[in-house]
């Protein structure tokens, strides 16, 4: 019973790191540490409940083993019994509540958990659902909110906001194909850190159950079938010191002798009865290890920063390279936030800035119909800067700067950057400090259609350098 | 993982030759190994010896050093991953594992201390009889193996000698070489948790023969849980700032003025969204969106704010250069659009008038 007490003990662990988690990830403000403010807290509690419960487990392993070679009888049955069933009482209520939570939350639109401790009811979330039909500002309002809030803004605020973006997006032409999302995807996507949380918990909850299972079972067999050795009267138990066997082939050579007292000495009850606990706890050890090894991957793997599984990589680059106007696509990472909130960065190069212009709302759009809402395209020009043989990017410095300029160059970099850098700092800033005195004599033609102004531009540049 | 096992096409017997291969070549990893294989024989020879003696003593400790074999064997497998080739699925390459592993090793040693803790409060409240003669040569091989191994493990790290303590404060400042990464933190760390056990309960045992002082088995103990447990607070610490995508301390300070610098680049408007963070022992990335004027080339932007970011750390950056008519393309697709519109409208007007070469 020491050891069950432990068992809940970390329980009540995994249930504090749980509310920790979430009440750090409910802080999505970015600070000026954390620039994607707490949202990955949650992934960390969900993996830590794993690790622990793995833990456990092997603790739990360990004891079975223990028992293996050395069998108790379990000393008082009805006590146990008893401690079981309240135990597996508490158990199966928090499961209750953490099953309903896990699966059936559909109000929340921030992924909050509600339950913070067992023993509340679960409210609905925060913002009121919106009708299905409205998929455009439901987009935005899924833009809005899974980004990481850079102003300070609670709740309530940026819900002001909300209203006003949706009045202006009525008036503007929007261009963006933004009809794509059904309502409940998005919110069950959005779920889904909160819900490894939870599933955490509930695993944590649900090993103590069949924790407490095996200890009522156990106590009403042993119970039931157990023959113990009455207090007084020879008695010997053949299930526990192998050295006892000479006593048994003794007594059994005694009883032979003396027919008549056979019946005094008694024989403990069926031994299997004693093996029946160890091999029970092997059984909730793989039940277990079993469910617990998704949470764990899934946790790990978002921490990885690995490309979400539910998104296609290789179909992604295929379709950013055929568009038209797009020459080569690298450096594309597409990782995992925390739930539904999915970054994705690539450089893409392009002949000119013009053509950027039109292929950047198609690969917005790309990344949008992924699922992918917070994209950093670094655009690249082929045609601005003439060394097109350098490399995978294409940064037109005249001078060194190309060392330092170029991106996945970071490990040779940083010993060669330090004697380097201030040298060539000073000479690419000497480059470009030329460019706005030419510029300024230009700008009276700065008209209101910009792609004409961009095209200037190109000329313009060509010419002076 | 599949995708690196699919990239390298190779069976599963050529695979597990390479991996060893690789493991040797490495310093780091190759200490882990034969600190494994090493674990690995003493285990077995205990777990034989137990059965056949059928003590439950030595069969659980055999079983206690199998678990942290276990251990081993993560962080051996981390050091071998991080130098696997960037897959499309681990699109920056496997460094990260190893501070994933470092944290977990780091979790299985919070819990460790925490039974020990548990287990030596049960015996200050019930102490049982302990048999002292079978204790100290099995312990004393735990020391001794210990002892090797955290002895070697701190001199090759240029002279953090940390053999007392845990608190290796070997932060990587952008190179791997300098200190311990956090995978060899998690693994010293079990393996100075293995050696302080052994050693308390040597000086346990030696103060129960000596003294006959039976309280100082769960003294020792708790003793020894608590230096655990503190011990491993900065590793938990290190690699949870690392996993929750914090800053990295060290540069904290330079890319504040890095920013400050991006601010006052010709043509440059303002910057939203900078996310820096620290991908592994070597990597640091970054994403940052910035606001242009219209008529300026994105190139150079780009450049330089590169140049300007890199002087200050970060060596994998992307940079979204941003002009009105971008905006106006982009209206239904980019978030806070509506604001930064309004804001570049508002400041373009004004950066006419102070040229003073502009009608307003």
């Amino acid at each position: 019973m020491l050891s069950d007490s432990f068992h809940m003990l970390s329980d009540v662990m995994a249930l504090v790191v749980a509310l920790v988690a979430v009440r750090f990830a409910q802080r999505t403000r970015a600070t000026k540490k954390n620039t994607f403010g707490w949202v990955r807290a949650e992934v960390m509690g969900a993996l830590v409940n794993a690790v622990f419960l793995t833990a456990l487990c092997f603790t739990i392993l360990l004891e079975a083993i223990e028992r293996f070679t050395e069998p108790h009888e379990i000393q008082q049955p009805l006590v146990v019994i008893g401690v079981g069933v309240a135990g597996l009482i508490i158990n199966l209520l928090g499961l209750c509540l953490f099953n309903h939570h896990g699966v059936g939350g559909h109000g929340h639109s921030h992924g909050h958990g509600h339950s913070h401790s067992g023993r509340q009811h679960p409210r609905s979330g925060p913002k009121p659902e919106q009708p299905p039909g409205d998929g455009e500002a439901a987009l935005h309002r899924e833009e809005t909110s899974t980004l990481v809030e850079n102003c300070s803004s609670s709740n309530g605020v940026s819900q002001e906001k909300l209203g006003d973006m949706k009045d202006d997006m009525a008036d503007l032409q929007v261009n963006g194909n933004a009809g794509h999302y059904p309502l409940d995807v998005e919110e069950v996507e959005e779920d889904s850190s909160a819900q490894l949380n939870m599933r955490g918990v509930f695993l944590h909850v649900f090993g103590d159950a069949l924790g407490s299972v095996i200890v009522v079972v156990n106590a009403l067999l042993f119970y039931g079938l157990w023959n113990p050795c009455p207090k007084d009267g020879p008695c010997f138990n053949p299930c526990v010191n192998n050295h006892c066997m000479e006593n048994a082939t003794l007594s059994q050579t005694l009883g032979r002798a003396n027919k008549s007292e056979q019946e005094s000495i008694t024989e403990a009850g069926p031994c299997w009865l004693l093996y029946l606990d160890p091999i029970l706890c092997l059984m909730m050890v793989c039940i277990l290890l079993y469910t617990t090894y998704p949470l764990l991957r899934e946790s790990a793997l978002i921490l990885l920063q690995t490309v979400p599984k539910q998104i296609d990589v290789h179909s992604l680059n295929s379709k950013l390279r055929t568009l038209e106007g797009v020459e080569a696509v690298h450096e594309l990472h597409i990782w995992q936030l925390a739930g539904s909130r999915i970054i994705g960065t690539a450089h893409i190069k392009c002949p000119d800035p013009s053509t950027y212009m039109m292929v950047a709302k198609r690969i917005k759009e790309i990344f949008h119909d992924e699922g992918i809402h917070a994209t950093t395209i670094q655009p690249e020009f082929a045609s601005v800067g003439s060394e097109s043989g350098r490399g995978k990017c294409e940064f037109p410095c005249r001078t060194q700067c190309a060392l330092k300029q170029c991106c996945g160059t970071g490990e040779d970099s940083t010993a060669k950057k330090t004697e380097k850098s201030s040298s060539l700092s000073i000479s690419c800033s000497e480059v470009v400090i030329e460019f706005p005195k030419t510029r300024r004599t230009k700008s009276e033609s700065i008209p209101s259609v910009k792609l004409e102004a961009n095209t200037d531009q190109n000329e313009q540049f060509e010419s002076s350098l | 993982m599949g995708d690196a096992l699919q990239q390298s096409s190779q069976s599963l017997p050529r695979f597990i030759k390479e991996s060893l291969k690789q493991i040797l070549e490495e310093y780091d990893s190759r200490q882990i190994f034969y600190f494994l294989c090493l674990n690995l024989a003493f285990t077995f020879v205990e777990l034989f010896y137990g059965v056949w003696t059928n003590s439950l003593g030595l069969i659980s400790d055999g079983f206690h050093m199998l678990f942290d074999c276990s251990a081993l064997v993560m962080g051996l497998f981390a050091a071998l991953m991080t130098r696997w080739k960037a897959t499309r699925i681990f699109s920056y390459g496997y460094g990260r594992v190893e501070i994933l592993s470092g944290f977990i090793n780091g979790l299985f040693l919070m819990v460790i201390a925490f039974f020990v803790f548990m287990e030596s409060v049960a015996r200050l409240v019930d102490p049982p009889d302990i048999d002292t003669n079978m204790l100290t040569p099995r312990h004393s091989h735990g020391v001794s193996r210990g002892g090797c191994h955290s002895h070697d493990h701190s001199h090759s790290h240029h002279g953090h000698s940390h053999s007392d303590h845990g608190h290796s404060h070997g932060h990587s400042h952008g190179t791997s070489g300098g200190g311990m990464n956090t995978n060899m933190r998690g693994v010293f760390l079990h393996v100075l948790a293995d050696t302080l056990g052994s050693v308390g309960v040597i000086v346990s045992t030696i103060f129960i023969q000596q003294f006959g002082w039976l309280i100082a088995d769960p003294l020792c103990s708790l003793f020894i849980a608590t230096l655990i447990f503190l011990s491993v607070i900065p590793l938990l610490k290190d690699a949870c700032q690392v996993l929750l995508l914090r800053i990295p301390p060290e540069q904290e300070k330079d890319l504040h003025a890095a920013l400050e610098k991006i601010q006052k680049i010709e043509g440059v408007i303002s910057y939203r969204d900078p996310h820096f963070w620290c991908h592994s022992a070597s990597v640091v990335a970054g994403t940052i969106h910035v606001q242009v004027v219209s008529d300026v080339m994105e190139q150079r932007i780009v450049q330089q704010v590169t140049a300007i970011l890199k002087d200050a750390g970060v060596n994998n950056l992307t940079v979204q250069v941003e002009k009105e008519a971008y905006f106006q393309h982009m209206s239904g697709l980019s978030t806070g659009f509506q604001d930064v519109l309004a804001m570049t409208q508002q400041l373009e007007s004004m950066k006419y008038y102070k040229d003073g070469t502009y009608i307003m």
